[in-house]
């Protein structure tokens, strides 16, 4: 599993905020994309609305995994290649070391894929010595700097082209330069050398089809293709929702997909991969694993609450209209996944409890459902596990995030049915806030349980005559 | 092909299960449903093939338009040319003013392909300083000659191929792989250069999809075990949204089409 660490997300938040530089990067990736992808939907032939037909062939994707799965995999098995089916993320990175030491692989190389962050693959076969090569450019410099991905599709986002300079001239050994191309071609040099050498190529998989028995990938740089098909064994992962029923469904999502991601009419490449290299084929690996993964997933099907939630594609589009992400940028989320779709998936595969920040800090604004080219209700999801949180819910295992709550809204319940008992209080609040501290007319600090309320903001204090006063003496006047 | 070793286990039947038990079916004995995978010939069929396959000139000008017209917005460049051998002394030109990227030595690698041959780069190389490898191979090449290839690819800074169809609509060639048409040659070279005939051209990734599902012809090849969209050279934008092209994959791009 990667490290979880959803519980700093307040600190890690307020940290993101006092750094320049990160919000600079975020709001220029934010006023690219965002707006970019909203005309891309405008353009389509078809208008935005394709999005609620992309939803549909999805929810009909989800609503059949236990036949499309079976198929798929017979497909590819047919072809000469081997389907593992894996329970969690220790089953998944203990097939791949197994599989790996079999052939004795020293080196893997390795396409982006957000999958395999999630089952810490890298980690495994790391501490079981072998070298793992990223090598999507981003991917690339977010490993050697030691970090982990701030955005879905431009996972090296935080990061400016002089620190990327700098990082290079210290690990790759190269004059120092800030300029992008240079940058770019030494990646290419240095990670070439990886692609011919490594024994396995390990990449995600976008969507998979089952008619056909087929995986895809897609990129724009050719790093995926070069890692499935120079090395001799190429393993792909893929989380068990990524799979569509037809081959037509791959024109309405693949249209819809290139835009959400990066604004673009088609990706660069996308490749439909079914088996190893047959024998009358001059090149492409002599083993073809799948690992098709759970991890979770199932729990998430299983509530018709949140199966919408694996309805995703995983393309990025929420991030870049997210208010709360284009603040607090990935890293805050504390898992792979960020932005709206981690504020929901990262609660349902790791705990709602431990994950409760990511959550309540989502503003429910709305713009995350409109950029979703699959049209999946974030928001309501949200506002779901907002419930749960405050409500606490026994198939979840959720506990009330703050018991104290509802103990307050009861007392106030009662507050507000009693006329004569709300004016006193009202009355001894006047009396009282004159001893809480001030700034500017305005009350800093609240003690005990109210303190939550100025924590980050001051407050107005609470007018010495009330409302109904004044109207009651204003009609008496006249 | 099968990988030897111990049988491991697949963990489907438990996986399946946990599915139809989340799904809320009735888990085990059901047998797969396949009415959710295929489905009935549409009801036009034979009209929108006999469309597809019978464009006339017209149509397909304006086809080779609009693909000119997307391919500019991903850097690729398209040339029409009226023959074979007019692409091919096209191809011999940017060998020529290209050069190669690592090493200084120009070697060139194309597919093995009836279309490739129409070019004459034997011939047109003939006085050059040029090693031109074809992926020429046996029906079932063994380790020694698919390292020889290889190499071959290795040394190569301008790859040449076909392509089985060209979506006008995306800008995309889509390559299946087959004998004599190793992938990595529109992949691993500096320069991807492609030829194809004008009637490759289609409309969109709905025609592409819908010919591969239901035409007779296509639909014998399938898939295959790998096919390859490319729209446009690699390109990553990942230093602070840069577009910087020559990533991983070829830095440039260039189609010729045959039109006569």
């Amino acid at each position: 599993m990667a490290e979880i660490k959803t519980e700093y997300y307040k600190q890690n938040a307020v940290k993101a905020i006092g750094d320049p530089i990160l919000q600079n990067a975020l709001s220029n990736v934010q006023n690219r994309l965002g707006p970019a992808t909203a005309l891309c939907y405008q353009k389509l032939a078809e208008g935005p609305d394709l999005r609620l037909k992309a939803h549909k062939i999805r929810e009909f994707a989800v609503n059949n995994l236990d036949i499309l799965l079976p198929v798929l995999a017979q497909k590819i098995r047919d072809r000469g290649g081997k389907v593992f089916f894996a329970r969690n993320a220790e089953a998944a990175t203990a097939y791949c070391l197994e599989v790996a030491r079999e052939n004795r692989i020293k080196m893997v190389v390795k396409g982006k894929s957000m999958v395999t962050e999630e089952i810490g693959l890298n980690q495994v076969l790391e501490a079981n010595g072998i070298e793992v090569n990223e090598t999507d450019l981003g991917e690339y410099i977010i490993q050697l700097a030691g970090e982990s991905p701030s955005h879905i599709i431009a996972p090296a986002i935080h990061k400016t082209r002089k620190e990327i300079g700098r990082l290079f001239t210290e690990k790759l050994g190269i004059p120092y330069s800030e300029d992008p191309p240079v940058l770019t071609q030494a990646a290419r040099k240095f990670l070439r050398e990886k692609f011919l050498k490594a024994g396995m190529g390990l990449s995600g998989c976008n969507m998979a089809c089952a008619e056909t028995g087929h995986i895809t990938t897609v990129s724009n740089e050719g790093n995926i293709r070069m890692s499935t098909t120079l090395p001799k064994i190429h393993m792909a992962f893929m989380g068990m929702e990524r799979v569509t029923a037809r081959l037509e469904d791959h024109d309405v999502l693949f249209r819809l997909l290139s835009r959400g991601a990066a604004a673009q009419n088609m990706a660069g490449y996308v490749s439909y991969i079914g088996g190893p290299r047959t024998p009358d084929q001059l090149d492409g690996p002599d083993q073809f694993h799948l690992v098709i993964l759970d991890n979770g997933r199932s729990r998430i099907l299983a509530d018709p609450e949140f199966r919408e939630a694996l309805f995703c594609i995983r393309c990025a589009a929420c991030l870049n209209v997210c208010p709360a992400y284009g603040k607090i940028g990935g890293h805050s989320y504390g898992y792979p996944y960020s932005g709206p779709i981690g504020a929901v998936i990262t609660p349902l595969l790791t705990g709602i409890n431990r994950a409760k920040d990511l959550f309540l800090g989502e503003p429910l604004c709305g713009a995350c459902k409109k950029a979703c080219p699959v049209d999946i209700d974030l928001p309501r999801m949200l506002l779901a596990l907002r419930a749960k949180a405050a409500y606490g819910d026994h198939q979840w295992a959720v506990t009330r995030v703050n018991p104290r709550e509802k103990f307050l809204f009861e007392i106030f319940s009662i507050l507000i049915r009693n006329r004569k008992l709300y004016d006193l209080a009202m009355k001894a609040g006047v009396f009282f806030q004159k001893w809480l501290p001030r700034k500017q007319g305005m009350i800093s600090h609240i003690p005990f349980v109210f303190k939550g309320w100025t924590q980050s903001r001051d407050i107005k204090p609470l007018a010495r005559t009330n409302f109904l006063t004044l109207w009651k003496n204003r009609n008496q006047k006249s | 092909m099968m990988p030897s070793g111990n049988q491991k286990k697949t963990g489907e039947h438990e996986f399946i299960t946990n599915i139809q038990k989340a799904l809320g079916r009735p888990s085990g004995s059901v047998l797969p449903d396949q009415s959710v995978l295929t489905q009935a010939p549409p009801p036009d069929l034979e009209h929108r093939l006999s469309l597809y396959c019978s464009r006339n000139r017209q149509d397909q000008t304006k086809l080779l338009d609009l693909f000119m017209e997307q391919a500019a917005l991903v850097n690729m460049k398209v040339i029409p040319v009226e023959t074979g051998s007019l692409a091919g002394s096209a191809v011999r030109e940017l060998i020529l003013k290209t050069e190669p990227e690592w090493g200084i030595e120009k070697s060139v690698i194309a597919w093995q392909d009836p279309l490739i041959e129409q070019l004459g780069l034997k011939e047109q190389l003939a006085s050059d300083n040029v090693a031109l490898f074809i992926t020429q191979s046996s029906p079932a090449p063994g380790l020694e000659e698919r390292e020889e290839k290889r190499r071959h690819l290795l040394e190569s800074y301008i790859g040449i191929t076909t392509a089985d169809f060209c979506v006008a609509e995306s800008a995309t060639l889509v390559m299946r792989s087959g004998p004599g048409r190793p992938r990595a040659v529109s992949l691993v070279p500096s320069v991807h250069v492609a030829v194809i005939k004008m009637d490759q051209i289609i409309q969109s990734l709905s025609e592409l999809y819908f010919r591969l599902k239901f035409d007779p012809k296509e639909k014998e090849q399938g898939l295959t075990n790998c096919m390859t969209f490319i729209s446009g050279p690699s390109k990553t934008a990942d230093i602070e949204l840069v577009m910087v092209h020559g990533a991983h994959g070829p830095r440039q791009m260039i189609v010729y089409v045959i039109t006569g």
